[in-house]
């Protein structure tokens, strides 16, 4: 608690007492409340953490993706969360369209900052104006190479951080028991696959309609879960 | 007279409706007068029918499902009897949720009626009694329609049974989960627009200040981007740091000298001799000064080309880029 004090917040918080103490899911509590309040990849963390040690592996992979909406470059979520998908008892299906694991988190979003393409745009930007100061006194050729290529890099970089910045990957629902996926929005529907659906599966929402939930698996399968049996609420929309 | 025919003709529509039910009806049917009765379903018996209920299983979870079976014995005619309908029933479809009829069976002399039941509440349930009546085709003229109980049956029924969740074994947590992440804070974050314009701005500004200070170390750059700005210019200059790389520029510096004198004053066909470029340039109106000093360099270019020559490649190049730089000079 004081290497905390020292090192880590200055003053620290209930959240980290309750944490270096080992009252997992009272820091839990208090991080969600916390992330309510101001959003950051640190609290993320922090959360998803305090969730997973204190039995709630569902609610630790909604922190982890809460985490990655912010920052979705940050190595220490990516990593947290591949551990905690490796805690998440995915049978393995031989129909390949019936798979459950998510896909691995390596898009472009993932691998690059939006500072990162932030501060390579202002470096081609750098090259440009130099190129143009020397075009513009002495009139050397060369500086129109220099011109050149620093229009072109900051063109790039500034397209690659808006594309970066927009349309952010929607949040997948997050199962919070063992579900049975069905053909159709009733307890009275035959299952779509022999496998139940393990707690803290990760599922993207297509509709709802009664209380029941249309959801897609990674593998391409489509079918209903009961809207209870997934973790919705209680998540601060970004 | 009316009246009594109006009456003649309503008996005569009673008896021609009961005579056609009758005709759709077979010789194991009761009589088309009673199969509209409430609690009439079509049986026939001389007298000893019993009618009974009974329920698997016993005991039930408030949640569970029943099986219900009427069973009706010693009927005359088992296959023709109707199966009550529960739901229209008020005692049981208060009692139940679920009402689905399930396939009868038939054995023998004995109709077994089957439905499957879900119960709205749990505690003491019991399954109510039913009212059967039947036809008994030997008794008196007006008392043919008899009556049987199927008497009430009690289902003890349990509370629903909520599963409890297996208790899952927290999964161990690998060492790095165990160490708080550090600092939690917000903090800036580059990349917004502000951050995009501050960034152009500041560029912008240090660009113009390195033009403006290059421009007051270098008062006399001025003139020489001026002249840059002169595309003749900037090719003869361009040429002459090449020529000045070769061993023997003479050839080349002649060439771009003459290049730029045609270009700066429109010389159609200069000549190569330095006797005709003199001449196309008096034509060109240029001052006599200059003139000279281009016709001798030319010479000079064509005795170190064609003669002995005490002037090396350096210094023709400098002549020809004096002669170039101070061209726009007035005399």
């Amino acid at each position: 608690m004081i290497l905390i004090a020292m090192f880590g917040l200055g003053s620290p918080s209930d959240a980290a007492i309750s944490f270096a103490d080992g009252r997992y899911a009272e820091a839990a509590r208090d991080l969600d409340a916390q992330w309510q309040r101001g959003a950051t990849p640190g609290v993320a963390l922090a959360r998803a953490r305090a969730h997973f040690l204190g039995g709630n592996l569902p609610m630790a992979v909604v922190a982890l993706h809460d985490g990655l909406r912010l920052a979705p470059y940050d190595l220490e979520l990516q990593t947290d969360l591949r551990i905690v998908r490796d805690a998440v008892n995915y049978p393995e299906p031989l129909d390949p369209r019936h798979r459950l694991r998510p896909n691995a988190t390596n898009t472009l979003r993932h691998r690059v900052a939006p500072f990162d393409t932030f501060f390579l745009a202002v470096g081609f930007a750098l090259v440009a104006a130099f190129g143009f100061a020397k075009w513009y006194t002495v009139r050397h050729r060369w500086a129109l190479l220099f011109i050149a290529t620093g229009a072109i890099g900051f063109a790039t970089a500034a397209i690659l951080f808006a594309r970066i910045r927009a349309s952010p990957e929607p949040l997948p629902v997050v199962l919070v028991a063992d579900t049975i996926l069905r053909e159709g929005n009733g307890h009275t529907y035959p299952a779509r696959m022999a496998e139940t659906l393990p707690r803290g599966a990760e599922l993207r929402e297509l509709a709802r309609r009664g209380g029941w939930l249309q959801v897609e698996l990674p593998g391409g399968t489509v079918g209903w879960v009961p809207l209870i049996s997934v973790n919705i609420d209680g998540r601060k929309s970004m | 007279m009316c009246a009594t025919g109006k009456r003649v003709f309503l008996l005569f529509v009673l008896f021609s409706s009961v005579a056609s039910a009758q005709d759709e009806l077979d010789a194991n049917d009761a009589p088309a007068i009673f199969q509209n009765r409430e609690h009439f379903y079509n049986a026939i018996s001389t007298g000893n029918l019993t009618v009974t209920w009974s329920a698997t299983p016993k005991e039930i979870a408030a949640d569970g499902e029943l099986l219900l079976t009427l069973s009706v014995a010693n009927a005359q005619n088992p296959q023709r009897i109707r199966k009550p309908n529960l739901r229209s029933i008020p005692a049981f479809a208060e009692r139940f949720r679920e009402i689905v009829d399930v396939p009868d069976e038939m054995p023998n002399a004995v109709a077994n009626f089957r439905y499957r039941l879900r119960l709205r509440r749990s505690g003491e349930v019991e399954i109510p009694g039913l009212r059967f009546d039947y036809f008994h085709p030997n008794a008196p003229e007006g008392r043919e329609v008899n009556t049987k109980y199927a008497a009430a049956i009690s289902l003890n029924v349990r509370e629903a049974v909520v599963p409890v969740p297996p208790v899952l074994p927290r999964p161990t947590a690998p060492e790095r989960f165990l160490v708080w992440p550090g600092d939690i804070s917000p903090r800036f974050q580059f990349g917004g627009l502000g951050a995009w314009l501050g960034a152009l701005i500041t560029i912008t500004i240090l660009t113009v200040g390195w033009v403006r200070i290059w421009r007051v170390r270098n008062p006399d750059g001025v003139r020489l981007a001026n002249l840059r700005r002169n595309r003749a210019a900037r090719l003869a200059l361009d040429g002459l740091a090449r020529a000045e790389r070769i061993p023997e520029p003479a050839a080349l510096v002649a060439k771009h000298l003459r290049d730029f004198l045609a270009d700066r004053h429109d010389l159609h066909n200069p000549g190569t001799v330095p006797m005709d470029i003199e001449r196309e340039l008096r034509t060109a109106t240029v001052p006599e000064l200059k003139i000279a000093n281009a016709v001798k360099l030319f010479r000079a270019c064509d005795e170190a080309r064609f003669g002995y020559c005490a002037d090396d490649a350096h210094s023709l190049v400098l002549a020809a880029r004096g002669i170039i730089l101070n061209w726009e000079e007035p005399v």
